[in-house]
């Protein structure tokens, strides 16, 4: 339904009524523009908040995924060429970043391994920070917005407040119906400013919990990914100089 | 490694909030309404008790703060203070309401006439002969008056002044204008002017008139003197009028005072109480006599003015109620004014839906209706709250 029609149609049309459109057309400038941002932040955190979520879980599903494969006893380079096919997540990227680094370092014969431990290791850490920065990119933006929102809320209502109250002083009428409206559009602002507020701290702190989860595992299993190469390299090492 | 980016988050925020923001204007179309709660007047309760008893004072009443008592309020009357005057000469008498705006110009030649004396005094005569019509009493006075009493009187007077004005002005106590003090002390100005304030009293018009057209060479030296002492003074005054100008100073009041006369100045009115003004009237409130006792009702009384009242109403109602329906008697509720006078519409109480009964019904109505300026008697007028509400059984066998 259209608002305009809403305002104008003779069920809301009584001067005396007052709402949510005319409560927004009646503020003054500043509050309007405070309401206008506030909505704005609450879109704006509601698309984040749906996109990260099905992000993480995307992400989730995803790690469950592998870590079947990569437990399920086949070896390594099968999995490597059947998972760097298609583009990774999670702890796929992890697996694929550091069996590159492995590769590279065994197949090239006068590589030697004294560090490839190390460096199998840094890149690993480098594919988690990629990995979670990815994840978390814009939490802090619903942190900012929830932190924020009621403040510029408040801002807006104390401004609706003093021009209220700068038109009774100037209309010398006090009763109470002269008074209602003008607050009434001015607490209008803080309302929108809680509505942006709350969803946006909820999921964030909800976001948060979820991508520090996800980075738990990512980090437990680049451990154990680590182990599992460093038990290669013992044994490649072991072979090379047997048949050196 | 790229996550396919499908980012449906925008798209689906935005018409959800579109949604919401649809749904708030339509849920908040309007506003519901408080329930209209009247407001709140604070109300004191007085029983009927209090009102028949209300002769009687109230031992509690809020005491009256004592002050000036005032009956009337007082007439505002602006006071504008005086500007201050410089010293006042006694002599001066002060100026007459311009009548003659003409005669200054002399008034103002006088700094010129002393210079020179010899030559203008022809002059001033010539001047003087064609106004005696319209001022003949001034010229006559001065003259009668060197005769009799110049020498009389005229030594008092300079007594008088040389005290209260400076030594230079001894010579011409009447003349205020600085300016002509100096220059006519050459002139004797000290007999002059005593002359014409004593001559009024003594001497006739007739005789001034007479004088004055014989003798012009005479008033030449003394009416001038007399003249320009006089226009100095009081130029228009002595003008206008012949004898009072001149009593005005300060002899006149003097001789004319007598004890006697004291009574012509009092008030001939009766002496009559004046009311005591105040800025505001003093407002007191009656707090009844502390004593006083309203009449009560007695149950005897109240007896009367029921059996009162169903009596002037029975005459009606018996008569009308003819249809025979003893099963159904009407309650009518009826109110009264002060004077018996119906007030409102007569209500029936018990309202019955058979026809019947609904006529007889119609009927009391109408029998009230007919009776109703009711008389009330002296004795139960003070009783109004009881009888103003009167509900009545219309039975057949009252």
């Amino acid at each position: 339904m259209n608002p305009a029609e809403i305002a104008t149609s003779p069920l809301a049309g009584q001067a005396a009524e007052i709402t949510i459109w005319t409560m927004f057309w009646g503020a003054h400038i500043v509050v309007k523009a405070v309401m206008i941002g506030l909505l704005a932040a609450s879109v704006w955190c509601w698309a984040i908040i749906v996109d990260k979520t099905l992000l993480l879980r995307r992400a989730r599903r995803a790690m469950d995924r592998f870590d079947e494969n990569f437990w399920s006893g086949n070896s390594l380079d099968e999995l490597y060429n059947k998972v760097s096919e298609r583009p990774t997540t999670g702890t796929a990227s992890l697996f694929v970043a550091a069996m590159r680094e492995w590769k590279r370092s065994v197949q090239n014969p006068g590589s030697s391994f004294m560090g490839l431990q190390t460096r199998l290791d840094k890149v690993l850490d480098v594919s988690i920070g990629r990995e979670i920065e990815k994840l978390e990119s814009n939490l802090l933006v619903l942190a900012t917005v929830a932190s924020a929102s009621p403040f510029i809320g408040l801002f807006g209502t104390v401004w609706g407040i003093m021009t209220a109250f700068r038109s009774i002083a100037a209309s010398k009428n006090t009763s109470l119906a002269v008074v209602a409206p003008g607050i009434a559009e001015a607490l209008f602002a803080t309302a929108i400013g809680l509505f942006a507020a709350i969803p946006a701290l909820i999921a964030y702190n909800k976001l948060q919990s979820d991508v520090v989860k996800s980075q738990g595992r990512m980090e437990t299993f680049a451990d154990e990914f680590s182990a599992i190469l460093s038990r290669q390299i013992d044994q490649t090492a072991g072979g090379r100089d047997r048949a050196a | 490694m790229s996550f396919p980016r499908a980012k449906p988050g925008l798209p689906i925020s935005a018409a959800a909030h579109a949604g919401l923001l649809a749904a708030t204007l339509i849920a908040f179309a309007q506003a519901p309404k408080f329930a209209e709660t009247p407001e709140t007047v604070p109300i004191e309760v007085v029983s009927d008790q209090q009102l028949n008893q209300i002769m009687k004072g109230e031992k509690t009443a809020r005491a009256v703060k004592p002050a000036q008592r005032a009956e009337k309020v007082a007439e505002q009357v602006e006071t504008h203070p005086h500007p201050p005057q410089a010293e006042a000469k006694r002599d001066i008498p002060p100026p007459p309401p311009s009548f003659k705006r003409v005669a200054e110009p002399n008034a103002d030649d006088a700094p010129e006439k002393p210079a020179k004396e010899p030559p203008t005094p022809p002059k001033r005569v010539a001047a003087l002969t064609p106004e005696p019509p319209t001022r003949p009493a001034p010229t006559p006075k001065p003259i009668p008056a060197p005769p009799v009493k110049p020498q009389v009187k005229a030594a008092p007077e300079p007594d008088e002044d040389k005290p209260d004005d400076a030594e230079i002005v001894k010579p011409k106590p009447p003349v205020k204008p600085k300016l002509e003090k100096v220059e006519k002390e050459t002139p004797i100005p000290p007999k002059p002017t005593e002359k014409p304030k004593e001559t009024p009293r003594l001497k006739t018009d007739e005789v001034a008139k007479l004088l004055q057209q014989k003798k012009l060479d005479k008033t030449a030296e003394k009416a001038e003197d007399g003249k320009e002492a006089e226009k100095s003074d009081k130029p228009k005054s002595a003008e206008s009028k012949s004898g009072k100008p001149k009593s005005g100073d300060e002899s006149a009041p003097k001789s004319k005072f007598s004890a006697a006369n004291i009574a012509n100045l009092l008030s001939h009115e009766a002496p009559q109480q004046r009311a005591s003004i105040g800025r505001e009237r003093t407002q007191l409130a009656s707090l009844g006599a502390p004593t006083a006792t309203a009449a009560k009702m007695s149950p005897s009384l109240q007896g009367r003015i029921d059996s009162y009242t169903v009596e002037h109403y029975r005459k009606c109602w018996a008569t009308t109620l003819s249809m025979n329906a003893m099963t159904y008697v009407p309650r009518v509720e009826f109110r009264l004014s002060p004077v018996g006078a119906l007030e409102g519409e007569p209500r029936l109480l018990n309202p019955s839906s058979n026809p019947i009964e609904k006529a007889r019904g119609e009927q009391a109505l109408a029998a009230v209706r007919r009776c109703s300026p009711m008389q009330i008697p002296a004795e139960f007028t003070p009783y109004y709250d009881y009888w103003r509400v009167t509900e009545l059984d219309m039975k057949e066998d009252m």
